[in-house]
């Protein structure tokens, strides 16, 4: 297991307030609970049969040193489609689809965290740059596996929302170690599809890991189906991921998420949201990055959960 | 728009390429074949999946209402 304990001793104290897309020009907000070191996932109720594609693209565990002459190569595409998307952890992911109040459209991916809480980037919710602020609706599409409307490719059905979240770093001066936001739903869908367990790990715990990526990129099915690829920890700051893993635009907000060990479920440690330009050239990595969930995240995701009613047992 | 310069709507289009760090998102272009967004200073290569292939153009941000034309299958 890994210790929580020093978790909340590694990075600088930073203060990160939780911020709302407004419903009311009065709205006012609860104080935050504190955040849990470690929050528990749920496999969701509606099957129990095992995914093979979890026991054959998913990596576990930390992996050996790399070799240098690896560590640069990143075009060649190593993603693998997933169709056993009715499964999990694969159910857990859904393909959103943005609109902002100017009609524009966009496409995203997100991942349950609790039973009616969608963590995706904090662009996804509210972009200057794509929506002029907030957006104005994403409707989630758990699993969603392929284009069209009827079951077969929406295993889930799906359900949209108006309600969304980000954190003030974020909304007031979109810095990109703050890019995360939230989807709140009205309905426990994720009773049904389960949710991914969150931890804070320190950057000496992430070295190493194997890390695991899965969302709805543009390039191939026309953001409708799910492709998944993995690869080691390159680099770790004080408040980003770095690594080799293969995304494209469309698979911002999905799950970054280790496996501790071959029998432990899936552990969210942060959320995709850059390819390699967004990665700073001093790292001297050609890498694509994620917000990693610092203690100050945690503590934003589980008050989120909270807001939406919290999870089973709480 | 596609070769012969007709609107290609619900093709997606992402940043492939920047000189400063831009989100993985993609962007849906409406019925008139349009996509809108505001860009930071920078360079940044586009590329558009849609019906007939795909298209790329390059960039310079970030002046207002500037057109971004890319030609899909181009």
């Amino acid at each position: 297991m890994i210790s929580c304990a020093s978790r909340y001793e590694e990075t600088s104290l930073i203060e990160l307030k939780s911020v709302h897309k407004p419903s009311s020009p009065f709205e006012s907000l609860e104080a935050a609970p504190e955040a849990p070191p470690m929050t528990v996932g749920h496999e969701g109720a509606a099957t129990t049969e095992v995914s093979r594609s979890l026991k054959q693209l998913v990596v576990k565990g930390k992996s050996g040193p790399i070799a240098p002459p690896f560590e640069t190569v990143i075009d060649r595409d190593d993603r693998s489609r997933i169709l056993e998307t009715d499964l999990p952890p694969w159910r857990m992911i859904c393909a959103l689809r943005m609109r902002g109040p100017n009609g524009a459209g966009a496409i995203g991916t997100g991942w349950f965290i609790g039973p009616k809480t969608v963590a995706t980037a904090g662009h996804c919710v509210f972009s200057n740059y794509f929506f002029g602020g907030w957006a104005s609706s994403i409707e989630v599409i758990p699993g969603l596996l392929g284009t069209g409307a009827d079951s077969d490719v929406r295993p889930y059905t799906s359900v949209s929302s108006q309600q969304f979240s980000s954190v003030d770093r974020w909304t007031e001066a979109e810095d990109a170690d703050f890019d995360i936001g939230c989807i709140h739903l009205s309905e426990p869908k994720g009773d049904e599809v389960g949710w991914f367990a969150l931890a804070a790990l320190s950057p000496e715990e992430l070295i190493g890991y194997l890390v695991n990526v899965s969302g709805y990129p543009a390039d191939r099915g026309a953001g409708a189906e799910q492709y998944h690829s993995s690869n080691r920890v390159l680099r770790v700051t004080e408040r980003r991921l770095f690594y080799e893993v293969d995304t494209y635009g469309g698979q911002s907000g999905a799950p970054v998420w280790v496996h501790e060990d071959e029998g432990s479920p899936p552990l969210a440690v942060g959320v995709h949201a850059y390819g390699v330009g967004g990665t700073p050239s001093d790292l001297g990595v050609v890498a694509n990055s994620a917000p990693r969930i610092i203690p100050e995240v945690l503590a934003r995701l589980t008050e989120w959960v909270e807001q939406d009613g919290g999870w089973p047992g709480d | 728009m596609d070769e012969t310069g007709a609107p290609v709507s619900e093709a997606l289009v992402s940043i492939v390429e920047s000189t400063v760090p831009m989100p993985e998102i993609a962007l849906v272009s409406d019925s008139r074949g349009s996509f809108a967004l505001r860009l930071p200073p920078g360079l940044f290569t586009f590329r558009a999946h849609g019906a007939g292939g795909i298209g790329e153009a390059e960039v310079e941000g970030a002046p207002a209402d500037e057109e971004i034309v890319i030609v899909i299958g181009g």
